[in-house]
């Protein structure tokens, strides 16, 4: 057994549940996961990798029953590792119903809807898509090492 | 008989004609399911599947 210059696949899992801070943090007043939502954004937008946290700019119109923010994802499983990879998808659909959009929208944004600054997470594009009268459903990726929705390998 | 909402209010399932349409490709599967009544559009759902996240590779730096 020799040692092995790595990266702790312990850390990536942390990282998720944020147990580290290498720069200055935020006071966290409980222990207890965070609440995390998928705001819909029309195909108009550009919103990307320079994202920082959630924005009404571009997001549907809070009408047609829609609600500015999006919908809260279900999180009922915990960040997780496979192999070296440490992984994090949310644990059911993300569903908007009887929904009207305002527009075309291709986009789901992923923030963290406990941090004071809405801190965005990921952007996740899709063809764009327009609902009547109907439901929207946003179906998850397999949570394995290969196709989480959050993956850090 | 199952009601089902539409722009212009529940209608009855069996007055709705429904067409289905799938498509795929690397990112994602769509179900677009449309709904019309004696041939006017009157509702849509759409199912997105999304099929991969997206990853962030982190390295422990040498010295």
């Amino acid at each position: 057994m020799a040692n092995s210059q790595a990266m702790c696949t312990s850390f990536k899992q942390d990282l998720m549940n944020g147990l580290h801070a290498f720069g200055s943090s935020v006071i966290r007043a409980a222990t207890t996961k965070d609440t995390f939502n998928g705001a819909l954004y029309l195909a108009s937008g550009s919103l990307g990798a320079a994202t920082t946290a959630y924005s009404a700019t571009s997001e549907l119109a809070a009408t047609g029953n829609y609600t500015a923010g999006g919908n809260a994802f279900t999180t009922a499983t915990a960040p997780t590792t496979s192999g070296t990879t440490a992984i994090f998808t949310p644990s059911a659909s993300l569903v908007f119903t009887n929904l009207t959009s305002s527009g075309s929208f291709d986009t789901v944004l992923v923030y963290n809807n406990t941090a004071a600054g809405k801190n965005a997470v990921s952007v996740h594009t899709f063809g764009a898509q327009t609902v009547t009268a109907g439901t929207f459903t946003l179906t998850m990726p397999v949570n394995d090492a290969s196709n989480a929705l959050i993956r850090i390998a | 008989m199952a009601l089902i909402s539409t722009k212009n209010g529940d209608v009855e399932e069996s007055l709705l004609h429904k067409v289905v349409s799938v498509t795929e490709n690397d990112n994602e599967i769509i179900t677009l399911t449309n709904y019309y009544c004696d041939g006017i559009f009157v509702r849509n759902d759409v199912h997105v599947h999304l099929k991969k996240g997206l990853s962030v590779f982190a390295e422990a730096s040498t010295f």
